[in-house]
């Protein structure tokens, strides 16, 4: 594999760019960095608002019932994901959402 | 009690802001009917929904800050599928693909298959059928996309321009599967014994479903790419949408409440799962003035639970809440449906994707 690469008849050149490619390039670039940008900064603030949604929600409890307040920040019975849980896929499943699910008794 | 909330406007619907007109001495509580309509009996009205006219009871429970207390379930179906790419996103792989292109070595053919097995005919076969772009032809240069040209862009996620280009396998798969097909129903129809063939996928299936096309709110196959939230339907004229929600029972906690509220609301058969004990956002507010309601409080506290949904449907047959309609929506498609007061506490509960 090694000889393969190094002597391979049609090794890569450096890309060589012209003025206006290289500009555009640049400016492909700097987009790019932008909308990541953008993107984390939206991610971040969604989710601190989230945190500060939960913190006042969770003072509000203490103010209002201290014995739930204590329940509900114990932790306990928490659990883990069941794992019935999936991971976002490209493509949907064959059967789609299993609409038909019934509790066993 | 903290005076913002007194002008809170009243959230109990027409019934019981008209119950208001005998007693309508705060200024600062919204109104929206004329003062000037003649006052109705109003204990006989309330007291079916629970509540009464009670002003001493609501000076009372106002002095000692009292709310009775009810908890929310949010509950929401997770994203099935990865989020749909932007067309800036797209065309910016797209190009980051083809610089790839130009600074990798060729696919080199006799390292991977030998040499006139089936594999190396077909990928002869394919390459000499396929217009690619060749990074490494006099044209290699021309790597980018001109404007307007969207051939990147296809919709089963270029399964088909694989298909077309590469060694898959494909035909072979699909005659195979078409034979045993074929094999079962000429055993079945002969009464021996038989096997199912096991299915075979021809192609991945499209990101938009049926679902979406008649844009079914029942359905949990509509939005893929989305979080979805049910929200259920009151039996009532204003503020009627909102997520499943009952005041607290007994010694229950936040979180058995919202166990049990789901369960009255949607019935048994969904498949749950409540992610901790936390509540992930809340909302206070007060009655209209001089009503109380069974525990003697003059407002309540709604705390939201939030849960996840792993399989099976809401059903509101026989609930216990009063309600008469439910809707899966995202994010968006909540804020037509509720109050200004009710959005502006979940707005940054739910999820934007």
């Amino acid at each position: 594999m090694i000889r393969y690469s190094l002597y391979h008849p049609l090794t890569p050149r450096p890309l060589r760019f012209g003025t206006m490619r290289m500009l555009r390039h640049w400016a492909i670039h700097r987009a790019w960095q932008i909308y990541k940008r953008n993107m984390r900064r939206a991610r971040e603030g969604e989710l601190e608002r989230q945190y500060n949604k939960i913190k006042e929600a969770c003072e509000e409890l203490r103010r209002t019932d201290l014995r739930l307040f204590r329940i509900a920040v114990s932790k306990k019975g928490v659990g883990v994901p069941p794992i019935e849980m999936r991971i976002p896929t490209d493509t949907p499943p064959m059967r789609g959402w299993n609409h038909g699910w019934t509790r066993a008794v | 009690m903290n005076s913002g909330q007194k002008c809170s406007r009243p959230v109990l619907g027409l019934l019981l802001r008209r119950s208001l007109l005998s007693n309508s001495s705060k200024p600062c509580v919204l109104r929206t009917y004329s003062t000037a309509t003649t006052a109705t009996s109003t204990t006989a009205e309330s007291a079916s929904a629970g509540f009464t006219y009670d002003l001493e009871a609501r000076k009372e429970a106002d002095a000692s800050e009292s709310f009775s207390v009810a908890s929310a379930v949010i509950l929401s179906r997770p994203p099935m599928l990865t989020r749909d790419l932007p067309d800036f996103e797209s065309s910016y792989y797209f190009y980051q693909r083809r610089l790839n292109d130009r600074l990798q070595l060729p696919f080199t053919r006799w390292f991977y298959f030998k040499k006139g097995t089936l594999a190396d005919q077909e990928w002869k076969r394919k390459q000499a059928a396929a217009n690619k772009y060749n990074p490494y032809g006099p044209r290699g240069w021309a790597d980018e996309l001109l404007v307007g040209d969207n051939s990147h862009i296809s919709e089963d996620n270029g399964y088909q321009y694989l298909v077309d280009t590469t060694v898959t396998g494909e035909e072979d798969t699909l005659r195979m599967a078409a034979t045993r097909a074929e094999a079962a129903k000429e055993a079945e129809a002969k009464g021996e014994p038989f096997e199912h063939p096991t299915e075979i996928v021809a192609k991945p299936f499209p990101r938009i479903s049926q679902a979406d096309l008649e844009n079914d709110t029942k359905s949990l196959n509509r939005k893929m790419s989305r979080t979805l939230y049910l929200l259920v339907k009151k039996n009532r004229d204003s503020f009627a949408w909102r997520f499943p929600q009952s005041a607290l029972v007994g010694e229950e906690n936040l979180r058995e409440g919202a166990e049990r509220t789901l369960k009255e609301a949607a019935g048994g058969n969904m498949h749950t799962w409540f992610v901790g004990n936390v509540p992930i956002g809340h909302r206070a507010y007060n009655y209209p003035w001089g009503i109380v309601d069974e525990g003697k409080k003059g407002g309540k506290k709604v705390f939201f639970m939030k849960a996840r949904i792993l399989a099976g449907q809401a059903d509101l047959t026989d609930n216990k809440l009063g309600l008469d309609d439910f809707k899966w929506v995202t994010k968006e498609e909540i804020q037509p449906l509720v109050s200004g007061r009710y959005w502006k506490a979940l707005k940054g509960v739910l999820s934007d994707r």
